[in-house]
């Protein structure tokens, strides 16, 4: 059996164009301006599949819907034994378009409207399904004009953030649902980006975004951070023995929920430890 | 029946606890050289939670879940340990340095103090760092000599028990589940809680009644005083008429013991 040849729904690109420009209108009718920050894998770990120093070194400017209207999703703010967790989700949806726009040059005006040159290849436009990399399937500005983003995925990244200024939050994409909205008209014209909020573990953050890069600078508990600098040089201030000098540092500094110093604090002035000479682990010192 | 009395054990044992993981790190490196160095935080995790609300997001701000690795640990409970038992009776004293006051406190009784530590890591490779960095040092104690009862002079090696050790790993779930990668290491802390002080003055004069019968309402007998006795040279005596009055002995002197014996009847 074959479908009625005279109805065709599912095969018609000017109407398929149609319905994602309409939906990409849509978006930058009821949606936000957010920024999204791709995620560059640094020493990835085959073994334990995972990659501790990944880092964040860009922010393209797009516009999302948030799906979830009446608030955030999840289980909300928390106290655990390890103090404070807020687990906020949302979920963003993105016209594939527009994704496929920001991949390497920032097509938005100031005021956030789509930016198209005339120069502009819309011969193979990579709306449906993305093969190819983005020089050959997206459309492109004229050369000399790009903003060098490095976003090189074809499709939103599980693991990629995602900026949204209005709360000042950062979200880690955890899933990228492809088939929301299954086929209408016979092509896909959004992602759905279910994200939570990011889960912080001292990754490097340099977007060039003051607030996106403060996470790092509140946040983050690399020792190495304080590290003496040589004066007006880039190297660092090493002891004999080869050592970093480091500046004092403490680890509530940058993490108000830590009893770090408070136990040594204790410890020290309470003369609750005996570091006496009777004491032979600790030889006088802690 | 009880009076007040507390001596702040608990939050020692606690303090002592936290202070042994307070200074852990962990290293990331590239392959070739070290990128990081990370601080680990500890904290002990039950507090108030509006505290933790106000210290930790005050301006409702907060752009980020969590920040990790990070070890939260609890005191999970005490229980009493029968084979540490000491004789009830047995009494510690301790004498003031100018040796005015003698204080005594009954031997304290031996509990086993339960902590969970946890430690929760982003990824599993900082978890293993933190895992190899302690376990190593509890075979399976580690002991601490801790000041215990600084008013006494009492300092005891406190032995910390490694019990067990497990892994959460909420990986193999649909990919909107959050992954909590967590260890849980249980300690037995072997602890004493000691009871209250009691200061009583130098003893300077003992007086022994005798009675011929043991009736009601008899006359005392005879009486034995013995007093301290010092001659004015700072000489020994057993001449209580030679000697200066007990109140101006002091404990150290080289003193000699004046009995005087009292007949009645």
């Amino acid at each position: 059996m074959a479908v009625n040849q005279y109805f065709n729904h599912f095969n018609y690109g000017r109407e398929q164009d149609l319905v994602e420009d309409l939906t990409i209108e849509s978006i930058k009718i009821y949606g936000h301006d957010v920024k999204y920050v791709p995620r560059t894998i640094v020493a990835r770990d085959n073994l334990y599949g995972e990659d501790p120093l990944s880092s964040f070194n860009d922010a393209a400017d797009v516009e999302m819907y948030i799906k979830n209207v009446e608030g955030f999703e999840g289980e909300g703010d928390l106290l655990s034994r390890f103090g404070l967790q807020i687990r906020d989700e949302i979920t963003f949806t993105i016209a594939r378009k527009r994704f496929d726009q920001i991949r390497s040059e920032k097509l938005m005006t100031e005021v956030g409207y789509n930016l198209l040159m005339e120069d502009a290849s819309t011969t193979t436009p990579s709306r449906q399904f993305l093969t190819g990399n983005h020089e050959t399937e997206s459309i492109v500005l004229e050369e000399g004009t790009g903003d060098g983003y490095a976003i090189t995925s074809n499709r939103p990244n599980e693991g990629d953030l995602i900026y949204f200024p209005m709360v000042d939050k950062t979200f880690e994409i955890k899933h990228v649902e492809h088939e929301s909205l299954f086929y209408q008209t016979g092509r896909l014209q959004t992602y759905d980006l279910r994200c939570e909020l990011f889960e912080y573990s001292s990754e490097a953050i340099d977007t060039g975004i003051t607030e996106i890069d403060e996470i790092e600078d509140k946040f983050s508990l690399n020792i190495l951070d304080n590290e003496l600098l040589l004066d007006g040089e880039d190297g660092s201030l090493l002891a004999e023995d080869g050592g970093s000098l480091m500046q004092e540092y403490t680890v509530e500094a940058t993490d108000a929920q830590a009893n770090n110093n408070l136990f040594t604090a204790d410890i020290l002035s309470g003369g609750i430890v005996d570091f006496s000479e009777d004491d032979p682990w600790s030889e006088g010192t802690f | 029946m009880f009076g007040y009395f507390s001596h702040g054990l608990m939050r020692k044992y606690v303090i002592v606890f936290g202070s042994m993981f307070n200074d852990l790190t962990i290293q990331r490196n590239n392959g070739s050289s070290r990128v990081q160095t990370l601080a680990v935080p500890i904290a002990y995790g039950p507090k108030q939670k509006f505290l933790v609300r106000l210290d930790t997001d005050p301006n409702l701000d907060r752009e980020i879940a969590i920040s990790l690795p990070r070890l939260g640990f609890e005191l999970t409970g005490i229980n009493y340990d029968p084979i540490r038992k000491l004789n009830s009776t047995q009494k510690n004293s301790f004498v003031f340095s100018d040796k005015t006051l003698l204080r005594t406190q009954y031997t304290p009784v031996p509990y086993n103090i339960d902590f969970t530590l946890s430690i929760m890591v982003k990824n599993a490779d900082d978890g293993t760092q933190i895992l190899e960095q302690i376990l190593p040092y509890f075979k399976p104690e580690w002991n601490m000599s801790v000041n215990i009862m600084p008013d006494m002079d009492i300092s005891m090696d406190i032995p910390t028990v490694l019990n067990s050790v497990s892994l959460q790993d909420s990986y193999d779930a649909d990919f909107m589940s959050r992954r909590v990668l967590m260890w849980d290491l249980n300690f037995t802390m072997k602890g004493y809680l000691y009871g209250p002080t009691t200061n009583s003055g130098v003893i300077t004069r003992t007086q022994v009644d005798f009675y011929a019968n043991t009736a009601p309402d008899t006359e005392k007998s005879s009486r034995v005083v013995i007093v301290p006795g010092l001659t004015a040279d700072g000489l020994p005596t057993s001449n209580s008429a030679a000697s200066i009055h007990r109140s101006l002995i002091d404990s150290d002197d080289d003193y000699g013991f004046a009995a005087n014996t009292f007949f009645y009847g």
